[in-house]
């Protein structure tokens, strides 16, 4: 089925369609959120609000992009969302804890996460390498996590974040070398 | 030094022949559920046709008031308050013969 067709069948509120949407498209949200946000819980609760979304914004969808790229969009945007309100929370818990209110909020970026994807002898270092991609500026790391993580090419990745094929070569370039420079800091507290 | 570079290469690959990570089944269950919610399936209308659709409705409105005034003053029947109130308003149209 051309996706103009889905598109179409989409707008009209055939619930088939949507099924089939959800079928067709559940796992890659679910995946680049998980990427993400690097928690399993937090991964559903996004993926419930992007197809809402979908549900909500199709009318607004200019097909401007593919179906799959718009998509990607709001995964990201939803995803991004989420990691600085969880950014800011950790931050207005440490002013509490300065003023001696306990911080509540424990930091889930310390927590090592495993992804469900990865090779079992790799699983130690990919959780190192995630908590690593955590600390990276927001556009670095969704490049570098759609790149990685989701085998993204770097023109999908420069249509959805509607930027150009070099930016995103930068942004994974410069991602890659402060992961490097996280790294290496990590390796001379733990494994030297 | 060469330990260390080597230990950040192999962790910098240890996502190759990542696999994507599968939506579980409740999940998928309750976004296929979505289609259950109120208002699924309603007519979606796009913004650029508000405007022309809200038109189209004032249009089909105004026509309905004339040919229930036209046809109240055609049986002769005493007029309503608001077939008075619609007259008056539409008066500005002319006549206009349906």
């Amino acid at each position: 089925m051309s996706e103009q067709i889905v598109i179409g069948e989409l707008r009209t509120g055939n619930a088939a369609a949507f099924r089939k949407l959800v079928a067709v498209y559940s796992d890659r949200v679910y995946n680049t959120a998980l990427g993400l946000v690097q928690n399993s819980g937090d991964a559903e609760d996004l993926s419930q609000e992007v197809f809402l979304e979908i549900f909500k914004s199709l009318p607004r969808f200019r097909e401007e992009s593919s179906l799959s790229t718009w998509i990607y969009r709001i995964t990201v945007r939803k995803s991004l969302e989420h990691i600085r309100t969880a950014r800011r929370k950790k931050r207005s818990g440490l002013v509490f804890s300065l003023f001696g209110k306990e911080n509540l909020l424990k930091d889930t970026t310390e927590q090592p996460f495993y992804h469900p994807g990865i090779q079992l002898e790799n699983k130690e270092r990919a959780a190192i390498l995630f908590n690593a991609m955590a600390k990276l500026p927001v556009n670095q790391r969704s490049a570098f996590t759609l790149h990685k993580v989701e085998g993204l090419s770097h023109p999908e990745i420069a249509a959805i974040m509607e930027t150009s094929v070099s930016s995103i070569e930068s942004l994974i370039f410069r991602a890659r070398k402060k992961l490097q420079d996280l790294l290496s800091d990590y390796y001379e507290k733990n494994e030297h | 030094m060469k330990a260390k570079e080597q230990w950040i290469e192999e962790t910098l690959g240890s996502l190759d022949g990542i696999r994507g990570a599968k939506a579980s089944s409740a999940l998928v269950s309750n976004l296929e559920s979505m289609t259950e919610m109120p208002g699924f399936g309603s007519c979606t209308l796009r913004p650029a046709l508000y405007w022309p659709a809200a038109a189209a409705l004032a249009l089909l409105l105004a026509m309905n008031i004339l040919v229930f005034t036209n046809y109240h003053r055609s049986t002769g029947q005493p007029k309503e308050p608001t077939e008075i109130l619609a007259e008056d308003y539409l008066s500005y149209l002319g006549p206009i013969k349906l």
